[in-house]
């Protein structure tokens, strides 16, 4: 996989979270799609396992980074690794499932996108709550999870849009994985 | 690349890499601290595009900016500027009496600083703003943020040359506050409560119990009415509003007393540019 095509998507999928992503949010509700989940989805049907999770962990990394937590006391603190950890985890999954699946058809990537979207959740929102136990940063278990969990299948609808400029530009991610041959040439 | 073989392989250093993720994610927040610069180099790299997609989003859908819109909006920046000179004098009143005891007061001075929101939180739940002025364009620690006029969206919290984090008023972690709400226009003493962060987006908490008139009737609050921010909470930025009246509960412990919900006029996720109000420091930069 070209590491540079990934940044520059990368780049770009975390600037439109930040900046469209909570314009698209569904009324007072908070609930807000996710471009980067749909992204590493992508990444985790057509690149090698390891390049796959290398890329899902440095995302999810960037993710932490740009996460200011607040604090209970006052200021604000960034936990490196809630959101790599669970978005490494997430890609396992696609990695699992691609083998099953048709990679050439956007109902896949609209399908996987909530269920690893669900699955990065879960894991995030288990190791904060871990933390709680030792070092409270007023973190809600419940009302975060089910809200990201509407996040994640709100992200369907933007795994479908990006599905068309990703597929169509798969060759510039150059991916040499063996099994997308077949998928990849029947565009 | 790293080599297929020897010491240092792409195995090996993907296993580095998610062990560090795992030991910084059940490291303890005091031990954090220099996570920050890397933050920092991180949020700059990224801005540029953050910036831009914010951009491109609020000229679609219009956002809040640092300016009252419309003649309403106007209508309750006068006002609000009415309770802070009413604030203003009962600070004046007491530094008098300050002065008349010998003891020191400090300067009422105020620095206006209009910023860009560069961008949100990465986390879909995370409620800090990041704005396009730091220490360089003069902001302090102890400043605030404003949109639209008189609203308070929230306190500068991390502040880097260029760059400065918002903390909104409703984030679970912010401090709690007192506010004023006037019964009438009239009004000039109001009833103050102690809110604090429900997590839900609103500020929660009881007020005192105080009467008026010869009748001693109890003075009560209405749905719809005004909270501003009080002087003995931040009282460089006393008068502020801090949003409206969402409901009105009872103290089940003393009925008399009401319980506010109070509700932001703005939305953190619609914001476009900001106010910050430094303390100390005369001027304006716009």
């Amino acid at each position: 996989m070209s590491w540079g095509a990934f940044a520059i998507a990368l780049w770009l999928a975390i600037g439109l979270d930040r900046g469209i992503a909570a314009v698209l949010g569904l009324g007072g509700s908070g609930v807000q799609p996710s471009f980067l989940l749909p992204l590493i989805v992508f990444i985790g049907m057509y690149a090698p396992a390891r390049t796959a999770t290398a890329a899902a962990c440095i995302a999810g990394l960037l993710l932490d980074l740009l996460s200011p937590r607040s604090l209970p006391g006052g200021g604000l603190v960034f936990v490196p690794g809630p959101n790599a950890l669970g978005l490494t985890l997430a890609v396992q999954f696609v990695l699992g499932a691609r083998g099953i699946v048709l990679l050439n058809s956007p109902i896949t990537i609209v399908v996987l996108t909530p269920v690893a979207g669900a699955v990065w959740h879960v894991v995030a929102t288990s190791v904060l709550t871990i933390r709680e136990f030792y070092d409270p940063i007023g973190f809600e278990a419940l009302p975060t999870l089910g809200a990201r969990v509407l996040d994640a299948l709100y992200s369907a609808i933007t795994a479908l849009v990006l599905w068309f400029p990703l597929f169509w530009s798969a060759a510039v991610f150059r991916f040499d994985s063996p099994h997308v041959a077949r998928w990849l040439s029947r565009r | 690349m790293a080599a297929r073989t020897g010491l240092i392989t792409a195995n090996r250093l993907l296993a580095v890499m998610i062990g560090m993720a795992a030991v910084g994610a059940f490291t303890p927040a005091r031990l954090l601290g220099p996570i920050g610069h890397i933050a920092g180099v991180v949020e700059r790299l990224t801005a540029p595009i953050s910036a831009g997609s914010r951009a491109i989003a609020n000229a679609v859908m219009p956002a809040e900016t640092a300016e009252p819109p419309d003649t309403a909006a106007r209508i309750r920046e006068l006002e609000s500027l009415l309770r802070q000179r009413d604030l203003e004098i009962a600070d004046l009143t007491e530094r008098v009496a300050s002065f008349e005891a010998g003891a020191a007061v400090s300067s009422g001075a105020m620095r206006l600083v209009t910023a860009d929101v560069v961008a949100g939180s990465a986390d879909p739940r995370g409620s800090v703003l990041t704005i396009r002025a730091g220490t360089a364009d003069g902001i302090l620690p102890g400043s605030v943020a404003t949109v639209s006029g008189p609203n308070l969206l929230g306190y500068i919290e991390a502040i880097e040359p260029s760059l400065a984090r918002i903390l909104p008023l409703t984030d679970r972690n912010a401090p709690p506050i007192e506010v004023i709400v006037y019964s009438s226009s009239q009004d000039r003493v109001g009833v103050r409560f102690d809110v604090a962060p429900a997590g839900d987006g609103t500020l929660r908490g009881p007020g005192m119990f105080i009467t008026t008139g010869l009748d001693q009737q109890p003075a009560l609050v209405q749905v719809g009415a005004t909270a501003y921010l009080s002087e003995a909470s931040m009282k460089p930025h006393a008068g502020l509003e801090v949003g409206e009246i969402a409901a009105i509960d009872q103290d089940p412990e003393s009925p008399l007393r009401q319980i506010i919900t109070v509700r932001p006029r703005i939305s953190t996720a619609q914001v476009a540019s900001v106010v910050v109000r430094v303390p100390g420091a005369a001027g304006t930069d716009r």
